[in-house]
């Protein structure tokens, strides 16, 4: 195995792998509650009152679906009350991308030393990419993908088991990054021998979450590798850089990725649609963040 | 001593010698700092876009969103409370850039290009600046002193 890094003190690549796939596997799933309702989603059997029934035994929950079907982003024309109601508007694949929003969300408010990112900085970050997912395709003119919300809000998830990693080896990781001209995902890979993106869509996969939401992890920064759901991988791509061109969540990392010259031409992007959606995104994105902030 | 965060678009001004205004994580936004050491006022914007012309309905809710509004804003604000053009000092940081060979993301060039306009407009002149390259910067300005500090990386210097 070529090691890239050898210097002083490093310890192997290999140990390193090891332990993010221990860490991986023991990485906590969803919380049980929200499991059951989205393995409720994928019952063929269930109803909208079985799921809607199941849902209020959490009022927190409850409270949070209501105020997310009610906010600009998920766009209701007029207020909606009762939690029948919000299913039978939103559907079951969007009812999905708020149980999970909800669920996870509040994971993402630790601060991550690593990376450098403030309490609340990594879920600002993942939901900005999500709002802005959603923006650019409206302002191409793409059919959005059902689960392109969601997309955007877990593309960086694997930041969470990476930290500690990253933390153990930042002087080597700011040392590739700045002398060799590495970008950052690629020096985790090299350093540690697993990027963020990989780890996070390993997670995904684990939790059996739909295939496009692991590949837009994995491939979030490369989308031209993806090999599948590559219109949701190229989306997310964007919106993660136009986040972090807008300074939200940049950590150390943030400044140090690369943007895709194949997506941005795939795309037909042009400088006044990311500044549109520059502008479009922030009042959303700081209203949906108070809800999932709780 | 009270920090005040100034938000991605929005901006800030006092004459409280106790304050810090703050703002964290400039990506290719603009930070500007006026400072008044006659009068000890100190402003600070961070401005997300160059031109308003994008949305004119946000810029007319939130000038600070854009330079080409925010800028002004924040001048007539301190103008308001008596400071005079020729005292100000005026800072800028920020306007970066993702790794991008397409230049599709010159938000930061273009922010730098608008601001330096329009103070040409008003005739000021930049006194300092820490700008460009590809990384994320943190900004405060100590009121009473009038002390900018510009961290990246960890490190911290004045400006």
């Amino acid at each position: 195995m070529n090691n890239y890094y050898s210097g002083p003190g490093a310890s192997g690549k290999e140990d390193y792998l090891a332990g993010i796939l221990r860490a991986i596997d023991t990485f906590p799933s969803m919380p049980s509650f929200v499991s059951s309702i989205i393995d409720l989603l994928h019952d063929p059997n269930a109803n909208i009152q079985t799921i809607a029934e199941r849902v209020k035994f959490d009022p927190g929950m409850t409270a949070n679906i209501l105020k997310l079907t009610n906010s600009a982003q998920f766009g209701a024309q007029h207020r909606i009350a009762s939690l029948q109601e919000a299913i039978v508007r939103l559907g079951l694949r969007q009812l999905f991308q708020l149980v999970v929003s909800a669920g996870i969300s509040k994971r993402m408010t630790r601060p991550l030393p690593g990376y450098e990112l403030r309490a609340d900085e990594l879920l600002s970050h993942s939901v900005w990419a999500a709002v802005a997912s959603a923006e650019l395709c409206k302002a191409l003119h793409i059919n959005a993908h059902d689960m392109l919300f969601t997309a955007g809000l877990l593309h960086d998830l694997g930041k969470l088991i990476l930290d500690d990693f990253v933390q153990n080896e930042k002087g080597h990781l700011q040392e590739l990054v700045q002398l060799n001209g590495m970008t950052f995902d690629t020096a985790e890979t090299e350093v540690l021998g697993m990027s963020h993106a990989e780890t996070g869509a390993q997670v995904l996969i684990q939790w059996n979450f739909p295939e496009a939401l692991s590949a837009a992890a994995a491939w979030h920064h490369h989308p031209e590798y993806a090999e599948s759901h590559k219109d949701i991988v190229m989306i997310v791509h964007i919106a993660d850089a136009l986040a972090y061109s807008e300074g939200v969540g940049c950590g150390i990392d943030g400044m140090q990725y690369e943007l895709s010259t194949e997506a941005v031409n795939q795309l037909g992007l042009k400088k006044e649609t990311l500044e549109y959606v520059a502008s479009q995104t922030l009042s959303k994105m700081q209203q949906l963040e108070q809800i999932l902030k709780g | 001593m009270a920090s005040i965060i100034v938000d991605i678009s929005d901006l800030k001004v006092s004459s409280n010698p106790e304050d810090t205004l703050v703002t964290y994580s400039l990506g290719s936004c603009l930070g500007a700092t006026f400072y008044d050491p006659v009068q000890q006022i100190g402003g600070m914007i961070h401005c997300m876009l160059p031109l308003s012309k994008i949305d004119t309905a946000k810029a007319e809710k939130n000038p600070a969103m854009f330079v080409d509004t925010g800028i002004p804003k924040l001048l007539k604000t301190m103008f308001d409370l008596g400071c005079r053009k020729k005292d100000i000092i005026v800072r800028v940081a920020g306007t970066a850039r993702v790794l991008d060979h397409k230049g599709l993301f010159k938000i930061g060039e273009r922010n730098y290009t608008v601001f330096r306009r329009i103070l040409w407009k008003n005739e000021m002149m930049i006194a300092a600046e820490d700008v460009g390259g590809n990384i994320s910067r943190t900004l405060r300005l100590e009121i009473a002193s009038g002390r900018l500090t510009v961290k990246s990386g960890g490190i911290e210097r004045e400006l």
